[in-house]
Formats: structure tokens, sequence, C-alpha cells
């Protein structure tokens, strides 16, 4: 049956690779769409490869305390815009506004409010940026503090002299682990595309062969041939699964190399959770062939079920940034499994057994849908 | 050799082909002649382990196709009636493809590639894809993808429908070819000339049953020397079996308001005889055939129908 199954997977993927179709959506179109939707979506969380964006608002008299602040900030990672135009600070994601006066008033030694804001008022990223505002403004505090002590006044020389001296105590502060930040940019596009592509070539090209296969009397004439029948279906499904993992292959070393996406520090698993993943795909890609009775049933009805697991398991956006009903719903869908795996191994530094279940979840769902597709199987 | 036994295969209610039974020798050509819908194709899918019988046996080269399916089917050859091929690949990687399929492998299948590629025609388009082929052509590649693993049992579905005359020619003539070299031959058509002169012996099968079988000469004899003699025109169909119930010479076949069908004993002489006991039945005659005997007109005097496609 071995024997078999290996004649009709080999014969089925350089087959199928000879496909201008699948040639198109396995190598072409998933770094078309890496590049594409990773560029859209890098606004995302406010996290991506970018620095986070910070718009100051300061009045014209605020001094030059305040081109100080500007200065901590950047130093705390933000890349600063000033404005004072109100439509621009209402639609900042971060907006931090001196009051007028400000040097005045400190070096009156009055009591001053800076205001920060953002847009999402939880979360772990926004908590993060107010620490580092913080920072920011205690920085000048400190500096002013220093300045006035040593020198019995502060101005801009004297604050800068101090700005530049190096610090004789310096706290250094290193991430235990990932961040949870939200994947966005190609963080998410690159694994999300390849999910997403993997399934599209499995629901179209690898079900069209087989409709296309049947209609045409191919698999009536394997039937009679003396290959067994369990062969002929091992190999088909073992076809289709080879073209996945090739598939995968190319987009992991695509991301690698042009996306600088690292892939965590749980590789196996991430491998096995992606072996598992082709295996489930090809199996529904079998199914699907089964059922469908012409080419247009199984184009149709892959693209529709390709799109619409890809959307809500995840692959377009991070499911991360959507209501928490949708992201329940997410983790009953087989993407769902494997971008939640994909987010905790890659982004979020999770470990291997945080993703033992989704393993599980794929493995099951392989071996149920396997199973339906040996029993709906049809060689004629 | 084929040993086919009280072979029956039904689809729910239906019952495609109903206690078959007939042997086919090696070295010889069997032919299946029946309409479209008779139960060829339910015949040979059963023969070649595609359908499982629902009763009775079949035995290829003494094995069991049911209980002994891989050594059955290592013997035989199949031919679909459908053009069973990847049209985008070319006739040499089909051939390759169900040569491997068989088993086939190295320096023997290279071999044999050629061999077929070459008997059909082929050998200088086998680097051409398939979908660029003729009718004709497909349907001669078709029978090569079936024999390039030299079978000693083949199965042939309809093997000429819808082929140009120059293909049909050669594609009878490769299979004679076939006989010679001791394949035993199973050939279903509805073609009776083809049936005719390619086969040594026929089983005539209708609703799934067969209605005669045995050599074309012991076939033949089954009509006698009757002709057969299509009268067109209006009938009353009482009147009609009444003037010729005496008559021992004729033998109503079929009747209808437009058409009658009549078995004739020397037909060409008795036709003013014919022709004035029509007019006695009341009967209006606007045209008349008379058919020498054949397998057409064998099938039409055991079904009272014709073989049309």
């Amino acid at each position: 049956m071995l024997r078999a199954a290996w004649f009709i997977a080999r014969s089925d993927v350089a087959y199928l690779l000879r496909q201008r179709e699948t040639l198109l959506w396995t190598f072409l179109m998933p770094p078309v769409f890496f590049f594409f939707i990773g560029s859209v979506t890098g606004g995302f969380a406010g996290g991506g490869g970018s620095a986070p964006s910070i718009t100051v608002q300061s009045p014209e008299d605020a001094g030059f305390l305040a081109d100080h602040v500007v200065r901590r900030i950047e130093e705390q990672g933000f890349e600063v815009t000033r404005s004072s135009d109100p439509d621009t600070l209402a639609a900042a994601r971060r907006r931090l506004i001196l009051p007028a006066g400000f040097t005045d008033s400190v070096a009156a030694q009055k009591p001053v409010k800076i205001e920060f804001a953002t847009q999402s008022d939880a979360g772990v990223d926004t908590q993060y940026d107010q620490i580092r505002v913080a920072r920011a403004v205690y920085g000048v505090l400190a500096d002013v503090i220093v300045s006035a002590d040593a020198e019995g006044t502060f101005d801009p020389a004297a604050i800068e002299r101090l700005a530049d001296e190096p610090r004789p105590l310096q706290l250094t502060v290193s991430q235990a682990g990932n961040r949870a930040e939200i994947p966005t940019g190609f963080e998410q596009s690159v694994p999300g595309t390849m999910v997403m592509f993997t399934l599209l070539v499995m629901l179209t090209g690898g079900a069209v062969l087989l409709v296309i296969e049947r209609n045409q009397g191919l698999l009536r004439r394997l039937a009679s041939s003396p290959l067994p029948r369990r062969g002929v279906v091992l190999g088909k499904w073992g076809g289709r699964l080879f073209l996945g993992l090739v598939q995968i292959g190319f987009a992991m070393l695509v991301g690698t190399l042009f996306f600088k996406i690292r892939w965590g520090p749980d590789l196996p698993m991430l491998l096995a959770i992606l072996l598992t993943w082709g295996a489930l795909a090809a199996a529904l890609g079998i199914l699907l062939g089964n059922l469908a009775r012409t080419e247009g049933q199984s184009i149709g009805l892959g693209v529709l079920a390709s799109n619409v697991l890809a959307a809500l398991g995840g692959c377009w956006w991070p499911i991360e940034v959507t209501p928490q009903w949708m992201q329940s719903f997410a983790l009953t869908l087989p993407t769902g499994w494997t971008m939640d795996a994909l987010h905790k191994l890659v982004n979020f530094g999770a470990g291997a057994t945080s993703v033992v279940p989704h393993l599980l979840a794929l493995v099951v769902g392989t071996l149920v849908l396997g199973w339906a597709a040996v029993r709906t199987f049809r060689f004629q | 050799m084929i040993e086919v036994a009280q072979l029956r295969k039904e689809y729910g209610d239906l019952v495609a082909v109903g206690g078959v039974s007939f042997t086919a020798e090696t070295g010889a050509i069997f032919g299946l002649l029946g309409p479209n819908g008779a139960g060829k194709t339910t015949t040979i899918g059963c023969i070649s382990g595609l359908l499982e019988p629902t009763a009775g046996t079949v035995r290829v080269r003494g094995h069991d196709v049911v209980r002994e399916g891989t050594r059955a089917k290592a013997s035989l050859g199949v031919v679909p009636q459908e053009i069973a091929l990847y049209e985008d690949l070319s006739a040499g990687e089909n051939v390759r493809f169900w040569g491997q399929a068989y088993g086939l492998g190295g320096s023997k299948l290279r071999a044999r590639m050629t061999d077929v590629l070459e008997i059909t025609g082929l050998l200088d388009r086998a680097d051409d894809r398939v979908d660029q082929f003729s009718g004709g052509m497909k349907r001669r590649l078709n029978f090569a993808c079936g024999i390039v693993h030299e079978p000693q049992v083949l199965l042939l579905d309809e093997p000429t429908v819808g082929v140009d005359p120059q293909s049909r020619v050669r594609l009878l003539d490769l299979v004679r070819e076939q006989a010679n070299q001791g394949v035993c031959v199973l050939y279903t058509t509805h073609y009776m000339e083809e049936a005719q002169s390619m086969c040594d012996r026929l089983a005539i099968i209708d609703h799934g049953h067969i209605i005669a079988q045995g050599s074309l000469e012991e076939l033949q004899a089954q009509m006698g020397e009757r002709d057969l003699v299509r009268v067109s025109g209006s009938f009353d169909e009482n009147d009609l079996r009444r003037v010729f119930s005496r008559d021992e010479d004729v033998e109503v076949v079929t009747v209808d308001d437009a058409q009658a069908t009549l078995s004739v004993r020397q037909a060409s002489s008795k036709l003013p005889t014919l022709l004035a006991a029509l007019t006695r039945a009341d009967s209006e005659v606007r045209d008349i055939t008379v058919s020498q005997p054949s397998l057409e007109s064998l099938f039409i005097k055991l079904t009272g129908k014709e073989l049309r496609e």
C-alpha cells in the first residue's frame, strides 16, 4: 500500500507543481500578500517594526523646557510630532499636551499639569506607554532639580550640558521574555498569509485535480489497476500534504530572508504545528474534492471556505484586535488554532507547552477530516 | 481467460446487470454487443474490479476479482470508454504514468513506452501535450496506455466511439493484433459492423440480460433464412397480425401505427404476396425495406427494437 501511496503522491506533486495556478498561488502571490497586508496592517495596536508615534502640543510660550521634554520622550523610543491642530491631536494615537508658559511656571516653582492621553485606555501596551512618558517627564524634573541645585538656576545651556553628561547611575530594563504585544505588520501578515494560502491551494488546486480525475475517468482507471485503493487515497492525501509543506517552507524562507521574521525559540513545536496544519488542510482538500461535482463547484467552495476560515481564524488581521466573542469563536476553527499557536510561539514567547492543546486539536481535526475524506472518497 | 457466472449488479431497485454468464477465451475477441444502457459498461466495471458484483462471480485467468483483486487486476488491461488521460501531460508522460501504475519501471518501461507509442502511430508526438491531439489520436493513446504493461486480458469498452474512420481502422487492427498475440480480448460495442467484423464470439446484451450468444455463424443461424422487412405507412395491429397469422413464412416482429417489422423467409420473392396481404389488412404502405439476415436483424427479432447509438 505504501508503494502505491508513494507513487500516487509523487505523481500528484509533480502534476500540481506544473500547473500555473499552483505556482502562482504557492510561490508568487504569498510574498505579494506578505508585503501588501503587512504594510497595511503595520499600525494595528501601535506595534510593528517602526517606533510608536506621539503627538505633542507645545504652545509657543512653553519655553525651552518643552524641547527638553520632547528630547526625553524621544529617548524613550517614541517618534515625536509637534502639532497644535485640534483635529490632528484628536486623531493621534498618543498625545501629550504641555501647558502654556510651561518653562516659566517650572522656574517659578508653580505646579504644572502635563496631559498624556491615548486612544485605547486599557491593555499592556497603554500601560507601557504611560510608564515611558512618565519616565521622560520625571527625567526632565530630575534635570531641573540637579541643574538648579548645582548652578542655582537652570537655563537651556545648563540643561543641555546635564543632558549630555554620562549618567553615573543607569537603570537598564530588559524584557523577561517577549511582551504580549499584538503582532502587526509582517509579524502578522507572513504567518497569516502562509496559513491562508496553504488552505487556499489545498481547497482549490488539490480539490480540482481530484474532480478532474474523477470526471475524466482517471480515478476509475486507477481503481482498475492493481494499486490498492487505500494506497491511492493515502497517496492523494500525502501528495497534497507534501505540496502544503513545500508552500509553508517557502513562505518561512521568504519571511525570514525578506521580511526579517524570527520564528521564536520553539522551532520544533512551531514545525509540528505547521505540519499538522498542512495535514489538516490536505484532508480538507480531499474532502472538498469528494463533495464537489464540477471544477467550478470545487473552486467556488474552496475560495469561499478558505477566505471565511482565514478571516474568522485571524489570518487577515490579528485576532487580538477583534472583540472577545470573535476571539473565542476563532478558537473553534482550525485556522484559529493554528494562528493562536503561531502568535504564542513566535510573538508572545509563551513556550512549547502552551500550544500543546492547539497541536492536539489539529491532530484530532486531521484525523476526523481524514476519516471523512476516506469515507466519502469516490473513484467514479 | 475471463469467466463470468451469473453476474448481477443492482443499484437499489435498479438492476443494471441481471445474471450474465459468458466465457471469453485466450487469443480470441469476445464481443459484448448492445445498445447504450444495456449493461455493457457495468459488466466491464465488475470484471475490472471497479464495481463489486451484487451476486455472481468473475474470474480473470482463474483469479476471482473480488477475493484476489490485485492478482486478477495485474493481468488486466483496461481501455475505458472515456478518454482517461491527463490532458496537460504529454503522450509519453501519460504512457509512463499508466505503466508505472501497473508496476513497470526502468528500461522495461522505456522500451514498452517506445513500443506502444510506435504501434499506435504516436511516437513522433510523444512529447506533445494530449490537449493538442485530435479525438482519434487521443483514442489511440488511450489504447496505448491500456496495453503498455502487456496485459494478458484486455477489456475494451467502446474504444472507437467518436473516432474518425482512419483512426477506427487503425484501432481495430491493433485490437486484432492483440488477440493474435494470444491476449484474451473483451470488446464492447454498439456498432453492429464492428462486432460482426471483429469478434470471434459474441453476446448480445439488453436490459442487463444476455439474450443470445455464440459465434457469428451461430447467431446468424438463429435468424434462419429469414430477411427483415421494415414497412412504413399506417397500420392496424390486429388486422395485420390476423392476416399473417396463418402464414408460416411471415412473422410480425413489431407493429405500431406508423411502422411494421416483419421477419420473412425469402422476402425478395415474396414481396408481391406481402403487399397484397398488407392491402387486405387495410394498411397504407409508403416505404418498404428488405434487410439480409444480420446481427441487427437478430437484435430486432429478439428485442423488438433497433440497436441505435
